[in-house]
Formats: C-alpha cells, sequence, structure tokens
C-alpha cells in the first residue's frame, strides 16, 4: 500500500512537473548535502530572518537519527548515540541532552511538514554547516559520524562475463560491478521515486511528448574527461544502432527519427552506419540544446519512457573509434578498462578470482563512506561459512537454506518483497493446453497454498497473474483458481478427456501426456516444485514428463523452438507494471523474446496499449485490473508466487537499504561499523 | 625406443582427427547456442539473420568444421563467442591455476598413499592394514567434495586456521607463502580423494609380489627385509601405480570442478562449466581437444614408464 501511493505521486510529479516546452533550468534553491550526499525534500527549505528551515525528518534520518514525533506536546525528538535533541513547534527554546537552547526562530509547519533549523539541529550533533552565498548551497559535515572507511567484502556466484558495460551488461553479475561505476540520468530513492543523478533535473512539456533533461555541469568521469550532453545522445544512440548487440533495444519505438535512425536513413554516413559506428550528433528525437542540456521527443505519449532512461552514460570520447558491435569484447579498446563517473573505479581483478572497487572521492553525489569493495567469485554453497566466519558483509540466499542463516549469531537477515515471479507457462499455441479448459482445469488442480507454505516455507506471496503485488497496478480481485481438483476434472471432461485405464485422461486414442521444461540448476525451490506439480496433476489424470535442462536449453526449447507443453520460468521485473515484454503481441511473434507461451489477444493488445498511452495513474490501474481479470480467465500461464528476497548481512553493515531499487542503490552511503 | 615413439606420436594425429569430429558434432548439436542472447528480442529478424550469416552461423557444419580446423592447424584457438577474448589466453590463465592445484594434490597422495599401501601390505590383517583399508573404503565410497566440505567446515569456519577459498589475497601482490597457505586446504583435500585409491592399489599389488619367488630368493640371501621390500618388491609392485599416473593425467585438469568450486579456484573445470554454460563453442572446442590430448598422452607416458619400471619391457 505503501508502494501504491508512492508510484501515484511519481507519476503526478510526473504530470505536474509538465511546463513549457523551452523552461530553462529550473532554479535549486538551498540545495543541501550531508557529508557530501545531496538531501532530498518533499517540502522545499524555506529562508526565515537569514535562517534556513528544512523538514525534520529527512535531515535528522540523514544524520543517522532516529527520530520521534508526538502529537500531544507537538515534540521532535532526535536520538543518535548519546546525544537528544527535542524541538517544539511555535517554541524558541530546545533542548540538547535535557539542556535548553534558545533559538532565533521557532520550528513551523508548512504544508504539512515541521520545518526545523538546519543549522542548529545539524550543529546540535557536533557537525559543520557552511553556507555558500553565491549558490545559497548548504554543506553539512560531520567529521564524527558516520564512520569512513573500511573494506565491504561481498561474493559474486558466478564469474562476471566480461561485459563491463551498462548498455551491454547483461548478467547479474556483470552488472553488480556496471551498476557501481555508472551512473544513468536517474535513480531511485527509499520511496522508489526517480531523484537526480546525472541529470539535475528534469521535465516535461505540456503535450508530454519532449522530455527535458538538464544535466549536472560538475560531473566528470574517472579519468577527468568532462561529463556532456554529447555522452547522453551517443549512449542512447548506440543502444538504437541496428549492430548494436546488447539487450536494451526495446521499447524506443515511440521516438521521433529512431526508425529512420535503425533503418539508416538519418543520424549517421552511410558508411559510419555500416560499419557500425556512432556519433554524437543530434538527430530528430535526440537531440542537445546545450553541453548540458538534452531533449529527447516522442511521437506520442509514453507512460514507461522515463524509466528506460536510467542506463548508465558511456564517456563517447573513447568509442568513437569503435564499432558498437564490438563494445566490451576483447576487440574493443576499453575492454577491462572501465571509465564510468560512478561513486567506485574497478581498481584491480584476476579474472575469475577477485575484482577490486575503490572509491571515487570525487564522486559528485559524494564520497562513498567505504573505501573499497572487494567482490570474490565464490561458491553459493559455502557463503554460509564465509558469513559464520565473517569474511563477508552480505549474501543473498534462497528460503531453502534459511534454517542455516537462522541459527548464525553473528549476522542479521533482512527479508523484504523482490519484483520477481515464478510461473508455469502453458503452450497456448500447440497442443492439449491450446484448449483454454486444460489451462483452467491444470490451474485448479495446483495447489499454490502447500507450494508457498512448503517448498518456499512461506518466503513467498501468492500472486495469480504478471502484474506484482507490489504494483499500484495489482488487483486480487480476479479467478484466483484456489485448489479444487473436482473442478478440474469437470473442466478436463469438458475439453474430452476421459479418465483411461490407468487413470491417466485419454482423447482420441492419446494420453493426456505433458512435456513439463524446466531449468534444473540453480534455484532449488523451482527444481522442487517440478515433482510437486507432476504429483498433484497426476492426481487428475494428467500425466506430466519432467524434462529438466540447464538455463541455455531451457531459453533456447521455450523462447525459440517453443518446444514444450508446460515450462518453469522466473522473472525480474521492471518497476513499471506494464507486461507487454512478456505477455504481448510482438513478444509472442517474435521467437527469442520473453513470450514463450505465445498468448495474445485483441483484447488484451487493445487494454495494454491503452494503458501505456495515458499517463493517468487512476485510468492506468482501471486498464490493468481489467487485463488481470482477462488474463486470469484465459490462463496463459499460471502464476505461483512472487518470492520474498532475503539477506544476509554482517553486524557491521550500515544503513543497507535493499528493496526494488535493488541492493546498493545507496552504496555511497552505505558504511561500516568495525 | 625412438622409433616408438615416433611410432606413437604420428599415430595421434589420426586419432585427434578423429576426436575432434566427433567432439565438434557434440558441441554443435547441443540445443541452445552462443548467439541466442547476443541479440535483443526487438532485433529486426533480417538484421539478426545478416549478422548471423555474416558469422558464418548457418553453414552447413562440415564447412565450419573445416573452418575451425585450419584455423586450428594454423595455431589460431579462435575467440570467445561471447568475450572475443582470444582462447589461448584464458588456457593460458587457466591451465597453471589447475596444475598448481592438482599437481601438489597428486604428489602429495603419492608420497602418503605408497608407504601407506606397503605398510599395509607388509603387515597385512594388522590394525594399521584395518585402519588403512577402512579409511580408503571410507574416502572411495564418500563423494569426493565431502572431504573438502568438511575440511573447510573444520579449519577454515570452526577454526579458522586457513583460508576458506580463493588462490591468493585479494588485493595483495603476489606471495608464494600466501598462495601456498591458500593451497592447504585444497590440496589436502584433493589428496585424500586419490590417496585411497592409490593406497589400495599399492597394497594389493604389493600382496602379489611379497609371494613371488624373486622376493623370497631376496630374503634368502639375506637382505635386509627393508631393502627386500622397498627396493625389489616395490619397483615390480608400482607397475599399477604407473598405469593409474597415467590414466590419471586428464582428471588431473578435468577431475577437480567440484574442488574449484568449492575453493574458488578458477581452473579448468570452471572454465569447462563456463563455457558449457554459455555454449562458447571456440572454448568447448578447445578445452575438449586439450582433455583428448592429455587421455592420449597420459597413455604415452605410461607405456614410456612401464619399460623404466620393468627391464623386461622393451619397445622396439
Amino acid at each position: 500500500m505503501k508502494r501504491f501511493v508512492v508510484l501515484i505521486l511519481t507519476t503526478l510529479m510526473l504530470v505536474t512537473a509538465a511546463a513549457p516546452a523551452l523552461a530553462a533550468r529550473p532554479e535549486v534553491k538551498y540545495p543541501v548535502t550531508f557529508n557530501g550526499h545531496p538531501v532530498l525534500f518533499d517540502v522545499q527549505p524555506v529562508n526565515v530572518n537569514n535562517r534556513v528551515f528544512v523538514p525534520f525528518r529527512a535531515i535528522f534520518e540523514k544524520m543517522g537519527a532516529d527520530v520521534r514525533w508526538d502529537e500531544s506536546t507537538r515534540t521532535v525528538t532526535a536520538t543518535r548515540g548519546d546525544t537528544t535533541v527535542q524541538l517544539v513547534i511555535g517554541s524558541t527554546t530546545a533542548r540538547v541532552n535535557g539542556q535548553a537552547r534558545t533559538l532565533d526562530a521557532a520550528p513551523f509547519i508548512q504544508n504539512g511538514r515541521t520545518l526545523v533549523p538546519l543549522r542548529f539541529v545539524s550543529e546540535a550533533f557536533g557537525a559543520e554547516v557552511t553556507y555558500d552565498n553565491a549558490t545559497t548551497a548548504i554543506s553539512i559535515v560531520d567529521p564524527n559520524w558516520p564512520r569512513r572507511g573500511g573494506t565491504l567484502n561481498l561474493a559474486l556466484w558466478n564469474k562476471p562475463a566480461e561485459t563491463f558495460n551498462p548498455i551491454i551488461v547483461d548478467e547479474v553479475y556483470a552488472d553488480a560491478i556496471v551498476s557501481k561505476v555508472w551512473d544513468g540520468l536517474w535513480r531511485y530513492d527509499e520511496r522508489v521515486i526517480p531523484i537526480p543523478a546525472l541529470a539535475e533535473a528534469w521535465e516535461w512539456d505540456d503535450t508530454n511528448t519532449v522530455l527535458t533533461f538538464y544535466l549536472r555541469k560538475d560531473v566528470k568521469f574517472h579519468d577527468g574527461t568532462p561529463f556532456t550532453a554529447k555522452d547522453v545522445i551517443f549512449t542512447y544512440k548506440a543502444i538504437w544502432h541496428p549492430r548494436y548487440l546488447g539487450p536494451r533495444n526495446t521499447g524506443w519505438d515511440d521516438v521521433l527519427g529512431w526508425e529512420e535512425y535503425t533503418k539508416g536513413l538519418k543520424g549517421e554516413t552511410p558508411e559510419n552506419f555500416a560499419n557500425g559506428y556512432v556519433t554524437p550528433e543530434g538527430i530528430e528525437g535526440l537531440y542537445a540544446l546545450d553541453d548540458y542540456t538534452v531533449v529527447f521527443k516522442l511521437k506520442k505519449p509514453n507512460a514507461v519512457f522515463l524509466e528506460s532512461l536510467a542506463y548508465g552514460i558511456l564517456d563517447h570520447t573513447k568509442y568513437l573509434n569503435v564499432p558498437v558491435q564490438d563494445f566490451s569484447t576483447a576487440r574493443d579498446p576499453n575492454f577491462m578498462k572501465l571509465n564510468g563517473t560512478g561513486p567506485f573505479k574497478l581498481e584491480s581483478y584476476v579474472e575469475g578470482q577477485y575484482y577490486i572497487l575503490t572509491a571515487n572521492k570525487d564522486y559528485f553525489l559524494g564520497a562513498p563512506y567505504v573505501d573499497r569493495i572487494i567482490y570474490r567469485v565464490l561458491d553459493s554453497n559455502v557463503a554460509v561459512g564465509e558469513m559464520q566466519r565473517g569474511t563477508l558483509d552480505m549474501v543473498e540466499f534462497n528460503a531453502t537454506e534459511y534454517d542455516a542463516y537462522k541459527n548464525l549469531s553473528n549476522i542479521n537477515i533482512v527479508e523484504y518483497p523482490a519484483m520477481q515471479y515464478q510461473y508455469m507457462g502453458f503452450n497456448t499455441v500447440e497442443g492439449p493446453t491450446a484448449d483454454k479448459r486444460v489451462r483452467q482445469a491444470i490451474a485448479y488442480a495446483i495447489n499454490r497454498d502447500v507450494i508457498i507454505q512448503n517448498i518456499m516455507l512461506n518466503h513467498a506471496s501468492a500472486l495469480y497473474t504478471p502484474i506484482h503485488p507490489l504494483t499500484w497496478a495489482y488487483t486480487d480481485e480476479v479467478e484466483q483458481y484456489s485448489f479444487n481438483p473436482a473442478k478440474a476434472r469437470e473442466l478436463l471432461d469438458q475439453a474430452g478427456w476421459t479418465v483411461g485405464p490407468d487413470g491417466i485422461r485419454v482423447k482420441d486414442g492419446q494420453r493426456l501426456r505433458l512435456r513439463l521444461v524446466y531449468p534444473n540448476e540453480g534455484n532449488q525451490a523451482r527444481i522442487r516444485t517440478a515433482p510437486v506439480v507432476q504429483q498433484m496433476l497426476k492426481e487428475v489424470g494428467i500425466e506430466v514428463e519432467l524434462v529438466g535442462y540447464d538455463f541455455t536449453t531451457v531459453s533456447t526449447k521455450v523462447f525459440e523452438e517453443y518446444d514444450f507443453d508446460l515450462y518453469f520460468i522466473g522473472m525480474s521485473l521492471s518497476i513499471d507494471p506494464d507486461p507487454s515484454d512478456i505477455f504481448g503481441r510482438q513478444a509472442a511473434e517474435t521467437p527469442g523474446s520473453f513470450n514463450g507461451v505465445r498468448w495474445w489477444t485483441p483484447k488484451s493488445e487493445d487494454l495494454l496499449a491503452r494503458a501505456k498511452a495515458t499517463t493517468d495513474i487512476a485510468e492506468r490501474t482501471e486498464l490493468y485490473h481489467e487485463w488481470q481479470k482477462h488474463f486470469a480467465d484465459e490462463m496463459p500461464a499460471y502464476f505461483f508466487y512472487a518470492p520474498t528476497a532475503l539477506r544476509a548481512t554482517s553486524k557491521r553493515l550500515q544503513n543497507y537499504q535493499p528493496g526494488v531499487q535493488g541492493d546498493w542503490w545507496n552504496i555511497e552511503e552505505i558504511w561500516l561499523s568495525e | 625406443m625412438g622409433r616408438y615413439l615416433v611410432r606413437r606420436l604420428l599415430q595421434m594425429i589420426p586419432i585427434l582427427f578423429g576426436v575432434s569430429i566427433v567432439i565438434f558434432i557434440i558441441v554443435h548439436s547441443t540445443p541452445g547456442n552462443p548467439y541466442a542472447y547476443m541479440f535483443g528480442p526487438k532485433v529486426d529478424p533480417a538484421v539478426k539473420e545478416k549478422r548471423l550469416r555474416e558469422m558464418g552461423f548457418y553453414d552447413p557444419l562440415p564447412i565450419q568444421y573445416v573452418r575451425w580446423l585450419k584455423q586450428t592447424v594454423s595455431g589460431n584457438l579462435g575467440y570467445s563467442v561471447h568475450s572475443g577474448v582470444p582462447v589461448i589466453d584464458l588456457l593460458k590463465s587457466r591451465i597453471p591455476n589447475t596444475l598448481i592445484l592438482t599437481g601438489s594434490a597428486f604428489v602429495l597422495a603419492l608420497v602418503l598413499a605408497i608407504p601407506i599401501g606397503v605398510i599395509s601390505a607388509t603387515r597385512q590383517y594388522s590394525w594399521i592394514d584395518y585402519t588403512v583399508t577402512s579409511f580408503a573404503f571410507m574416502g572411495i565410497s564418500l563423494p569426493s567434495f565431502f572431504g573438502a566440505l568438511v575440511a573447510v567446515y573444520l579449519l577454515a569456519v570452526k577454526w579458522p586456521v586457513f583460508p576458506m577459498n580463493g588462490i591468493t589475497t585479494p588485493g595483495e601482490p603476489f606471495r608464494l607463502t600466501d598462495m601456498l597457505y591458500h593451497l592447504v586446504l585444497p590440496a589436502t583435500s584433493l589428496a585424500l580423494r586419490d590417496m585411497a585409491g592409490f593406497a589400495r592399489y599399492t597394497r594389493s599389488s604389493m600382496l602379489e609380489i611379497l609371494r613371488q619367488d624373486y622376493v623370497r630368493t631376496a630374503r634368502a640371501k639375506g637382505l635386509p627385509e627393508r631393502i627386500v621390500v622397498y627396493k625389489h618388491a616395490l619397483r615390480n609392485g608400482m607397475i599399477p601405480i604407473i598405469t593409474l599416473l597415467g590414466l590419471s593425467l586428464p582428471t588431473l585438469f578435468g577431475g577437480t570442478i567440484i574442488f574449484e568450486s568449492i575453493f574458488a579456484w578458477p581452473g579448468m573445470g570452471l572454465l569447462t562449466i563456463e563455457a558449457v554454460s554459455r555454449r562458447d563453442y571456440a572454448i568447448l572446442m578447445s578445452v575438449n581437444m586439450f582433455f583428448a590430448l592429455l587421455v592420449i598422452i597420459g597413455n604415452l607416458i605410461a607405456d614410456i614408464l612401464y619399460a623404466v619400471a620393468d627391464p623386461r619391457i622393451r619397445y622396439a
């Protein structure tokens, strides 16, 4: 529910932020940083008698204090270590550790937020405050808090592929490193709201088709090259180039001039185009107004467009002579030479063994508190031993490993909802499951609760369609197919599958035998689900043949060859609920995309297109609710559960706030207490 | 001997040729291909097909094979399909790692196994023999990684004497002592796996030899028991061990996948697994050919060592 509100707010912000198309760069009054890291407020700082007032919660939490609000006495109490600060609304008397201090101006309430004097509260905790008259920037530096330095020890379960390039990277291990070395134009904060990163502000115009990014002017790549608008244009043009071989070339159809560019009609000389060279010159739908202002122009409003603009930005000066098809291969002169803008630099590595990142002290969002991150390539089976020994600061684990971690005394366990789900896809084109009644019968025959309780040990929540419970678009008011074997049998009878002599159903002399393709490596819970489903379906007269393969084979069988009746797969999702990459028509008709069930209906396409074309969150919600009902009725895929993410952390790891934004979205503000 | 060697070496050529065809067919007929995820889902199928055609993906297998063969014969092992890194570079970084681990484990296993085997043979049915025998059976019966996990649990977690894994301490310049320190657990647990088998072979072989006439003769002429056993009997008793050594050569490189993975020791085993899961044809071909070569060379070495150990064997 919290996120529901959050995401509504996000969209409202986008809509209300819409200003005239040629608006100037928005002026930021009183930008506040704490130890160099920007502090963002939902109510802007206010100057009263030359004292800057800010909302108390944001500033206290940034300073690591626990905040309490007492409604009856209208008192704010902030505690950190042995320091307690108390402020009363409307009173010029404040208390620090019980001792009264007099304020020049009293805390007050504005737009529903309590504002407190910034300098007073910072200094009360021992921080130093400096005010820059020219820029109105306020810098708070606390020399004693939090602890700086130390090495964060982390693990990778596999050797990362050498795709250390933010637009090429396609697997989680390399991305763990890439995401710390490069920044995107914006990023998510703890409320899952987009906040400034390389762009200090952005705005949509009145028509919601022109998106202007105002870039920061103080950003440099690790090697000192200044970051400019050309880097942004180059990065996105590289993604759009037809010779680009990475996974990010989807969802750009709405950009003006995108199609002409991909066909080589505009944007590059024919020679450059044929050889794969990309230039930083603008095109119709992506151009620079000046060195620090970039504009994206769309054909029509697109509610999910901003989300696709979070990719790390490359230093274009290093890639002018590198064909895009060679990016991050040994033919790329930048191969294994990582040059980003991000909080960490790759210091050294030994192929297949470890990767050492050091803090970028000049990071534009403030130097990270930790000095180094060491990623070691480890077998996940020994991770619990490493945690016990204290040689790792964080590992992720599965519900099946919960007991092993539960008993360790030197760790904390963090559990949070993850934007993932596990489902069983049906072949909706060929074989017995092309009949909707058979699919529905299978759904009735599966006992989802048993799987969640006994295999996931309740570290998962139910879901019924591909709309994740964490998104605002979710509804459970759909046909849930609660466990009902009688109904399943009835539906199978209706579909003409009658019980044969050995209990397995038969139709026209053909046995109801289904091939279940699933990955027999990796996720243990998913592997254990296969025989359980086999048994459940046997109860209603369906014989299931378990066909386990490695991942690559499963992907080929499912998404390219469609060689299955049923399959298991899991998906990690982006934050916008639009499911058309997995259950849309285009994905159904393009082998290699994720619609392995090859399901689509005109009704579904219509609903999805309409939901994408509007930015009105209420309208989108309604359309997605209707789509979920339609999806549940059609049953192209049976959804088992959305797992919760489980993490074990060392006790010294502080301010670690994993969420749908990722594990390390606030990496520069994470610190080690010893 | 020289002519024999030349003949054997020449025989290797057609064998390797045949093996390469078999491997090539198997590798290329596994489901899935390395290019599957090279392209984003919305790449124009025509563009995709054109790119794959340029790469020679659609050529018939025999043509692809001839291309591979030409390239390999000219000394180029090709490039990783995913990263474009020359395969030879990967082999160069991985082979030493594996060799250090398995080589030291192998030596350790032999140094321990042979005396143990001899002792349990000379004192058959003594308590030493029973202890060694039961230990050996345990070693053979338990899955090989079990000992490794127990060693890690006891000596790296419970009493953290040794590092849990890795080849060196990350971020520190290479020091031999640091590497040896990291080598203790993996090499010992790997040695324990092989030792059990070697000790059993030595024991049974020695039992047989010790009953032979020439051993009795040696004893009869008054030689001390130590000389009888270690000089006269052991030399003959070593013949089955030598066979085993030769045949172990390929396992030296390929039989350690689990150990490499538990101890985060990136060698040939992990390289193979990585290449299989990504269907990296170039790496797979080279790795498999390398193993094939090792099998053949291992056999050759065993044959040569026979002659060394047993003067009755002469090659011409």
